[in-house]
């Protein structure tokens, strides 16, 4: 995409280079991995525990504060 | 499509201005991360955070997607093309997959931040969603590096 006034002409090659083959290998293979922790609830929001936070945090509504009860209240 | 020499000379620069940029947006990002995951002092955890997610909203998505949108601009208006050479597809579904994932975690970062401002954070609260921010952030910085590396190196390779 970058073309940074090197002055090289674009590369040219009939069959597909090393260094793309190793690539796809490897992309492929994080693929499979990223697809498997998907299925396996591993996915993106799976710390979000449905709006409610599984912390032990100390609420500060005031002076001192109050520690959250079961319904976070 | 042909460009004149200066339009592109503009566009290569924005697209290395908001590339380069990006790297180190992520970096401060991280920084913070850590920052957010280890101290000690609850003012230090609360401010990381508030600061990331501005960082996160106001500068690293922007820079991004800039990046994303101006490279492929770019592309089609020079010789290398977009599906032309296998290096610079390889930095289009790398910074398509970083932008993705960034994306989702921005739901991760709201939740942090949200808890970070209504309460005081103790060290093992929300554990695994804060070292999530830090792994998300070194792996989003390294992977950033390596469409730097495939535009200076411009390895071999042409699809058509």
């Amino acid at each position: 995409m970058v073309d940074l006034g090197d002055g090289r002409s674009p590369g040219s090659g009939a069959n597909t280079p090393r260094w793309v083959k190793v690539s796809a290998i490897i992309g492929g293979v994080l693929v499979l991995l990223i697809a498997i922790a998907l299925f396996t609830g591993h996915g993106p929001g799976r710390h979000i525990a449905g709006g409610r936070a599984p912390f032990s945090g100390v609420m500060e509504d005031g002076p001192g504060g109050h520690v959250p009860s079961e319904d976070g209240k | 499509m042909t460009v004149s020499p200066r339009l592109r000379k503009f566009a290569l620069t924005s697209h290395i201005a908001s590339s380069v940029g990006l790297l180190g947006a992520i970096a401060g990002f991280l920084a913070l991360a850590v920052a957010g995951l280890t101290s000690q002092d609850v003012q230090i955890v609360r401010a990381a955070y508030l600061a990331m997610e501005l960082i996160a909203w106001f500068v690293v998505v922007p820079l991004a997607l800039a990046s994303l949108l101006i490279g492929i601009v770019q592309s089609l208006g020079t010789t290398w093309g977009l599906f032309r050479h296998y290096w610079v597809i390889a930095k289009l579904l790398l910074t398509v997959f970083a932008t993705t994932v960034l994306l989702l975690q921005m739901k991760t970062i709201g939740y942090i931040v949200r808890v970070a401002a209504e309460t005081t954070l103790a060290r093992g609260d929300l554990f695994e969603a804060r070292i999530s921010l830090v792994i998300h952030a070194g792996g989003g910085l390294l992977v950033s590096l390596v469409p730097l590396a495939l535009s200076v190196y411009k390895p071999r390779g042409r699809l058509r």
